[in-house]
């Protein structure tokens, strides 16, 4: 008998593209599929897969295209979301299912979000953490009205918590240099649990440009301990041996197609209404994705006819720093949402 | 950070009973407690306790008495369904806790119905595998209606399928013995996964006071392979030492108080009927709990309630037979069905 929730590791190759992918359950159960985001792996799902794999699903989590053991392509149009979308299409296509229920954090949540607008024949639900529908998908401005200006005086603070993204479209040779410096340095300080005391002070993300980058002056990130609320020190080699090989270039050209992304996303079916299940997990002490207390979540809202929210008290690593209350959460909506998705139910 | 859906060990000692369990799952997650049944230990519910506690119950599986590690007592009567829920109570108590989701296969069976059914007010809900609610404390005329007399016949299985019941009560010391020979090999001819093909003809159990025993005229069990569809060979050896240890005089002594038992039982409060979400689950090739197709089950409707059923595709080790089929089931009905008691509701 095959050891209940084991992970094992797949690699499937298109004529476009190849895409790496953890699973775990039974080859015949409901699809889930993981989407990580930036500047993350698969096994930033390593506790969710063997809990989904032993209720009897099929959970699978790609290295997304940039990352990992996936590929790496080498220009900024390639990490839109429209080729991204039809890498994951083209994943369940190989596997032979028609419809997955689809997760996605961070960068993977655009990706998730754009999956239910424009392939909703293939989205039995769709969950996202962190990053609400609608956000990224419509052009860095329209981000920038939604920003909580308590938090982020116009004066100071013109673009808000996504400052960044601006560095990135103003400097991006510069802004991938210092994380590339060490890239497991890099990983070890973004990779840091969230807490309450960080409320309604500006993120480090909003004075981006100001500061001359992320770690200004200090050639790379520099060297801090481990948080193991996060991750352990095994799991931080194999990020950065992985950022090592292939670079922050791919990761960092996903903040390089704002235009392209609001033009598929103009393309959507419906004006964007969401019809299927849809799940959204704020965390609550996470400060750039502030979506309890700012006009975040509200474009969601008024496009998921569907919807249902729930809070975790973590940062923005929630699968990681609070595995177990996302592992509740998923399950008590695939169990009550999406019940023809349950294992066992054909 | 602690492992998710790692599994501790704990002991609890009150002034009548030790109890040994397993645990998974936050300390502070709604509380999920499995009982195992005949021969077994608390590994039984091995890929029950990873699954669950990963969702955040705390989920635990004590050695019920007289197996493993928890108290051996050295008369029968120490073995009724009064004396081994009060443990169970001892151990709710001990951990702060008010409810419990109550889960029992085989003999865990009958001590889950009645914690649900004289201690309402400590449960949740309670689930039950292969063994259905009051089936045979009613008495043996109660269970004989129940019989199906295609299979077996009256004058040649009047006690059907439960004859092996009765082998206890007229030669338990001859039933216990024959065991006791080689606990391994015992446990390894018990623990195998039915023949569906064997669906309509009597199950062994029928035959077991005119063949003499289990394993007549063969000193104990033959030497068979393992069959790793149910167990590894290391779990065999965990259950094969065990029960070497303890011998089978406790957990046979469970059949040894039928009277006792069925008194007890016909004391609950509100005529047993039960109003708390229950479960129950089939196993479809479970040829003596033959729940499917049979009235096995009716007295069980009758008194629940708010009664869910389902179906697993194994024979009686469901929890190991088909580990993930059984995590989906109860996943699903505890998300539906008992919302209140699902991880986080408190935060």
């Amino acid at each position: 008998m095959p050891v209940v929730g084991a992970v094992t590791e797949h690699v499937f190759e298109s004529k476009r593209h190849k895409t790496f992918y953890l699973a775990s359950g039974p080859e015949d159960g409901p699809l889930l599929v993981f989407a990580h985001g930036w500047p993350e792996l698969s096994i930033s799902w390593r506790h969710q897969l063997p809990c989904f794999g032993a209720l009897g699903f099929r959970a699978i989590a790609p290295d997304m295209r940039g990352y990992g053991r996936s590929s790496a392509p080498s220009t900024h149009d390639a990490y839109g979301m429209e080729p991204i979308v039809a890498d994951m299409i083209e994943l369940i296509d190989h596997l032979g299912e028609e419809r997955a229920v689809w997760i996605g954090h961070d960068l993977g949540g655009p990706v998730v979000w754009s999956l239910a607008a424009h392939h909703p024949e293939r989205c039995a639900g769709v969950a996202g953490l962190c990053a609400p529908y609608g956000m990224f998908l419509n052009g860095l401005d329209a981000m920038v009205e939604l920003v909580d200006r308590a938090v982020y005086p116009h004066d100071t603070y013109p673009k808000g918590q996504w400052d960044y993204m601006f560095h990135y479209q103003e400097s991006f040779a510069s802004a991938i240099q210092e994380m590339e410096v060490n890239p497991y340095n890099t990983l070890v300080a973004l990779f840091r649990a969230g807490g309450p005391a960080a409320k309604g002070q500006p993120a480090v993300t909003a004075s981006i440009r100001r500061n001359g980058g992320w770690f200004p002056g200090m050639h790379g990130a520099p060297e801090m301990p481990l948080d193991e609320r996060v991750l352990s020190e095994t799991d931080a080699r194999t990020y950065a041996t992985s950022l090592e090989k292939n670079g922050f270039f791919g990761p960092g050209s996903y903040y390089m197609n704002f235009d392209a992304n609001a033009e598929y996303t103009g393309r959507a079916l419906n004006k964007g209404r969401l019809d299927l299940p849809t799940l959204f997990v704020h965390a609550a002490y996470d400060y750039v994705c502030d979506t309890l207390t700012s006009k975040q979540a509200e474009t969601m809202r008024a496009l998921c006819t569907n919807l249902e929210e729930a809070t975790i008290s973590s940062g923005h690593w929630m699968a990681q720093e609070r595995p177990v209350a996302l592992n509740g959460i998923l399950t008590s909506w695939l169990a009550r949402a999406v019940p023809d998705h349950w294992p066992g139910q054909d | 950070m602690p492992t998710t859906g790692q599994i501790t060990e704990h002991v609890f000692e009150s002034d009548r009973h030790k109890s040994f369990y397993l645990a998974s799952g936050p300390e502070d997650g709604p509380l999920v407690v499995f009982i195992h049944g005949w021969p077994e230990l608390s590994l039984s519910w091995r890929h029950q306790l990873p699954c669950l506690g990963a969702l955040g119950f705390r989920v635990i599986a004590p050695d019920m008495r007289g197996y493993g590690r928890s108290s051996v007592p050295d008369t029968h009567d120490a073995y009724s369904m009064e004396q081994i829920s009060t443990d169970m109570i001892e151990l709710l108590d001990h951990l702060g806790r008010d409810k419990a989701v109550w889960i029992g296969h085989d003999w865990g069976s009958p001590v889950a119905w009645t914690l649900a059914s004289h201690y309402s007010d400590r449960t949740a809900a309670v689930a039950s595998l292969c063994i259905p609610y009051r089936l045979g404390v009613e008495g043996f005329e109660a269970l004989a209606a129940l019989i199906d007399r295609e299979i077996y016949p009256v004058d040649e299985y009047p006690m059907a399928q439960w004859d092996y019941m009765a082998h206890y009560q007229e030669n338990f010391a001859g039933a216990t013995a024959e065991m006791d020979i080689n606990p391994y090999n015992t446990i390894v001819a018990l623990f195998r996964q039915a023949d569906p093909n064997d669906a309509d003809k009597p199950a062994m159990t029928a035959s077991i006071r005119k063949n003499g025993g289990w394993f007549p005229g063969m000193n104990g069990a033959p030497e068979m392979p393992i069959d790793e569809n149910v167990i590894s060979p290391e779990e065999a050896r965990t259950y094969g030492d065990l029960l070497a240890k303890n011998g089978f005089f406790g957990p046979n002594s469970y059949y040894m108080n039928t009277g006792a038992n069925t008194e007890y039982t016909l004391q609950a409060p509100n005529d047993g009927q039960l109003e708390m979400p229950v479960l129950f689950v089939h196993a479809a090739y479970d040829y003596i709990a033959k729940t499917l197709g049979t009235k096995l089950a009716d007295p069980m409707r009758a008194k629940c309630a708010n009664l869910e059923e389902a179906t697993v595709t194994s024979s009686h080790w469901m929890a190991q037979e088909k580990p993930v089929e059984l995590n989906g089931i109860l996943a699903r009905w505890l998300a539906r069905a008992v919302p209140d008691h699902w991880p986080g509701q408190s935060e």
